[in-house]
């Protein structure tokens, strides 16, 4: 697992958004690497900023304030963020796709299916549009959507959620990219119709050796996914490691909070476990951890100091005073 | 309501695409069904003008000089004898055609203009935007004149005329669409496969703006008509012996008190044309609005 090669590197990735009340710091010193065929998960609350991290390595940020003010994105030996605009371009949908969070409003509401989908083939492959039609009914059926050809001529509002969240991954994966990042493909969709799409992505993956990066707020959805995990708290990275690794023996206390509040199957319990109190303001960030306000095991140098990275090795990191016992990463 | 109708379809069987969706909306306005009705009839007439007239518009008969209608002369005749009702049925051709022609181009010009200023921002933007809102603040009828009187009279002129002051309302609306379309996430998943900056904004961005566009161009065209008409009436637009209507009420407008009929008619056709047009644009917005529709 380890001698895989690192398909993207992500180093010292710091995102700001220049807005009119300040500056927020959406992604702040943020690192990682995802090997070639595996899949990373990045776990975190609403605004960790998870998202954000997807779009710096898209490059998606005109008509925002949003820009990436440090760090590297290393994408086959290349640092993408010194690319310009019309390189990226011809990354973008080719080379690393993306799928979004709202299957609703990511499809255009007045081009047909067929036509939003071959957009990609047409843009990146030198193909006419007889053949770029036949490569959209391929991928479509490769999805599992029924009735393929005529949904091919029919308009997104004539498709349920599920049926265009399919559409969404067969736009993405239309070119066979070699990153996928899928933002959240699940979370505006039905708890069935998860366990299909899931079970979709799983499947694609394995044919056409796609690396995955799997951004969501569900750490069963991790657990069933991924093999490498990242939590990001307030913009930054809390934890990293193996899935199972992670799972077995969480290292940060954020992550064991996560984990104690997945509720049990068949365990009846009077009240969840929840992290006490709430997510920082980004404006009003504490001046250590940025986790010790809630944190149960918080000590003084918690309140005093931000905790470094600590590697114990074969990828688990951990950002935290109590795993000061690990060697220290600058 | 909308149930129904979803149910009504999947009954029938019918394929939903925008258009239908359209269809159906702007079937249930009777105004704008007598309005687009009317509007076919007015379009034959203006091609058909010189076919359908009874009389040559400029078939001079002293003879029969400001006759009320008759059998005969259906509108009357006026101070030289020719017949009212060709001359105001040739007028149709005029007036829609300088109705049409203007805002075609300024829609097309406005919505260009619309459409890049909102997509590239920034001092860009602010300088069109400027320039637009000190077009708009002058009244519209007034910089008419103004620029007639700078061009000269005459329809052509009265064209141009009607696109410079027309243009910022295009520019405007189409703006307003694109800055919203802009930051949608369909926009965004499009740019995340690659599309190049012209394919969001003419296959992306510009349809979305397309309803807003098609209401304000029927809107527009009963603005322009009357314009034109007004230009003429004051003399700056249309030449005698053109049957244009603003023309021939102002040649009516002495015969006032005396032949009522002279005045009358050119000004109906301009009242029920106008009419047409507005309440044809009042059913395409209620039909094309979307925050009307299901979506």
């Amino acid at each position: 697992m380890t001698d895989r090669k690192n398909i993207l590197e992500v180093k010292n990735l710091s995102t700001y958004f220049f807005t009119d009340n300040g500056v927020v710091r959406a992604v702040e010193n943020l690192s990682f690497k995802l090997q070639e065929g595996s899949t990373l998960g990045i776990v975190g609350e609403s605004g960790s900023g998870k998202s954000v991290t997807a779009l710096s390595i898209m490059g998606l940020f005109k008509g925002t304030t949003g820009r990436v003010v440090e760090g590297e994105i290393i994408f086959e030996g290349k640092d993408l963020l010194k690319l310009s605009e019309e390189e990226r371009r011809g990354i973008r949908g080719k080379d690393i796709s993306m799928i979004f969070q709202e299957p609703m409003t990511s499809l255009n509401p007045v081009l047909k299916i067929g036509e939003q989908i071959s957009e990609a083939i047409i843009e990146h492959q030198n193909v006419g549009k007889s053949e770029a039609m036949e490569q959209v009914v391929q991928i479509l059926k490769d999805t599992g959507l029924p009735r393929v050809e005529s949904i091919v001529n029919e308009y997104p509002f004539q498709l349920s959620g599920g049926q265009r969240q399919r559409v969404m991954i067969a736009i993405a994966l239309v070119c066979r990219p070699k990153i996928l990042i899928a933002d959240e493909p699940t979370t505006a969709l039905d708890v069935t119709i998860q366990a299909q799409i899931l079970d979709l992505m799983r499947r694609l993956k394995e044919r056409s050796g796609t690396s995955i990066i799997f951004i969501t707020h569900s750490l069963g959805v991790v657990a069933e996914m991924c093999d490498e995990v990242l939590v990001m708290y307030c913009s930054r990275a809390m934890e990293t490691g193996n899935v199972k690794d992670v799972f077995k023996d969480p290292l940060h206390p954020y992550t064991r909070g996560l984990m104690a509040s997945i509720p049990k199957l068949g365990e009846r319990v009077e009240e969840l476990y929840t992290i006490p109190g709430n997510v920082p303001n980004p404006r009003f960030m504490p001046k250590g951890c940025k986790f010790a306000p809630r944190c149960s095991e918080a000590m003084d140098i918690c309140h005093e100091e931000e905790p470094p990275f600590f590697d114990f090795g074969g990828g688990r990191t951990s950002r935290c005073w109590l795993c000061s016992n690990g060697r220290e990463v600058k | 309501m909308e149930k129904t109708a979803l149910m009504n379809q999947a009954e029938s069987g019918d394929i939903r695409t925008p258009f239908s969706v359209f269809w159906k909306k702007f079937k249930k306005q009777k105004t704008g069904v007598v309005a687009a009705v009317f509007f076919v009839i007015l379009v034959f007439v203006a091609i058909f003008c010189y076919q359908l007239a009874p009389y040559g518009i400029n078939e001079y008969d002293y003879s029969s000089v400001m006759q009320p209608p008759s059998a005969k002369h259906w509108f009357g005749t006026d101070e030289f004898g020719r017949d009212l009702f060709s001359r105001v049925l040739c007028g149709t051709r005029i007036s829609l055609s300088v109705g049409f022609l203007s805002v075609t181009i300024v829609a097309i010009v406005g919505s260009f203009i619309g459409l890049f200023s909102g997509y590239i921002g920034g001092w860009f933007d602010t300088i069109i935007m400027s320039l637009s809102d000190v077009l708009y603040a002058f009244p519209g009828l007034i910089l008419a004149i103004a620029i007639v009187a700078i061009l000269g009279p005459g329809l052509t002129n009265v064209v141009i005329a009607i696109i410079v002051f027309r243009i910022p309302i295009f520019a405007r609306i189409v703006r307003g669409n694109t800055l919203n379309l802009k930051n949608s996430v369909y926009i965004q998943a499009a740019r995340s496969l690659g599309a190049s900056p012209a394919r969001i904004l003419f296959v992306h961005i510009l349809p979305g703006a397309l309803p807003s566009v098609i209401v304000q161009y029927s809107i527009s065209i009963s603005g322009s008509i009357m314009t034109s008409a007004s230009l003429s009436f004051l003399g700056m637009g249309a030449k005698a012996p053109t049957p244009e209507w603003g023309l021939l009420l102002s040649n009516a407008r002495i015969y006032i008190f005396t032949s009522l009929h002279y005045a009358m008619f050119p000004g109906l056709a301009i009242f029920l044309t106008v009419l047409c047009f507005n309440l044809l644009g009042d059913a395409l917005r209620s039909a094309l609005d979307p925050k009307l529709s299901e979506m």
